[in-house]
């Protein structure tokens, strides 16, 4: 396990100097998921996940699991509400026009 | 007042999601579909004030989140404290890991979320507090950045994040009591069979305290 600090071989020279162990990665999990990192954080979690199969299995599993709350909660709306809305602002418009047609005439 | 035409061209789309939205939040059809009209009809009345250009979406969903809040909360709103306030970090995951029953070749975790159905996943969303309903539904069905939940809901980021965060292991917890009520997971782990009876009925109590790290022991040793 690589852990923060520990030089690498040839990294001594490198500008990057997040390198992030099994802890940080998974405390980074749901930032990571939902696109709040930083790209240096970002590209940090890469690294360790390219070198880690149990944090890339978490990692893996916590992604699905979104896609799949996501997938498995549609619902589509009942052509009789599309109706009634698209009815209800046809209303709304009349009522709009009438409203205006009154204020033209007491104009007049 | 708005056009009627150039109104729907710019909110029509977004219909499907608001209703899916709106049954979650109502859990209940006929609330929903009336939630759904009165935001349609306030932000027709209102789209003169909306600016082109600007996130069609998130503004549909401000209104609705308001109106919801404003109007169909339900009067007795269930207390949102203790009972499932330490649910570890990567719960189903760390579950499925442990307590797999099947062996047909197939990965524990494809086959674990495969299982579960449109219902009990929407259940599971439906039993959380009102407030980590509200974040969750957001964020995991609807896509939404923290910070755009953050306007819509009209509360600081890191509340945003907390509600996320500790929604979504509510919803692993509820998970995890339908696939060893289908006998995918064994129940007789540590702490498994607790709140077994929790799953799918009435809302999960949570309270709103920080969540703790999500760094996690088990999986930290199985890296090392």
């Amino acid at each position: 396990m690589v852990t923060k600090g520990e030089k690498q071989p040839g990294s001594g020279t490198r500008k990057d100097p997040e390198i992030v162990n099994c802890r940080e990665a998974l405390a980074k999990l749901y930032g990571f998921l939902d696109g709040t990192l930083t790209d240096t954080r970002r590209e940090a979690v890469k690294k360790h996940l390219d070198e880690c199969s149990p944090c890339v299995s978490a990692y893996g599993f916590e992604a699905e699991l979104k896609h799949m709350l996501a997938s498995k909660c549609k619902d589509h709306v009942p052509s009789r509400l599309a109706d009634r809305i698209h009815g209800a602002l046809v209303e709304e418009e009349r009522k709009e026009d009438l409203s205006t047609k009154e204020d033209l005439s007491t104009d007049e | 007042m708005a056009d009627k035409a150039h109104f729907m061209a710019a909110t029509a789309d977004h219909m499907d999601s608001l209703y899916t939205a709106a049954l979650r939040m109502t859990r209940n059809p006929s609330d929903a579909e009336d939630l759904v009209q009165e935001t349609y009809l306030k932000a027709y009345r209102g789209f003169d004030s909306y600016q082109d250009g600007t996130n069609v979406r998130a503004w549909l969903y401000k209104i609705l989140t308001n109106t919801y809040i404003t109007n169909y909360r339900s009067a007795k709103r269930r207390p949102e404290t203790t009972g499932m306030d330490n649910i570890e970090d990567l719960y189903l995951f760390k579950k499925v890991k442990e307590g797999f029953t099947a062996n047909n070749g197939r990965s524990a975790e494809e086959e674990v979320l495969e299982s579960f159905t449109d219902m009990e996943v929407k259940e599971a969303i439906e039993a959380l507090p009102e407030s980590f309903r509200i974040a969750v539904l957001l964020s995991d069905v609807e896509g939404f950045s923290y910070k755009e939940i953050a306007e819509i809901t009209g509360v600081p980021t890191g509340t945003v994040m907390s509600r996320i965060y500790r929604g979504r292991k509510a919803i692993q917890k509820s998970l995890h009591d339908y696939a060893i009520a289908r006998g995918l997971l064994d129940g007789h782990g540590p702490e498994g069979s607790v709140n077994n009876q929790a799953a799918g009925r009435g809302e999960t109590s949570l309270s709103e305290e920080p969540s703790e790290s999500l760094a996690s022991t088990q999986v930290e040793r199985a890296c090392s």
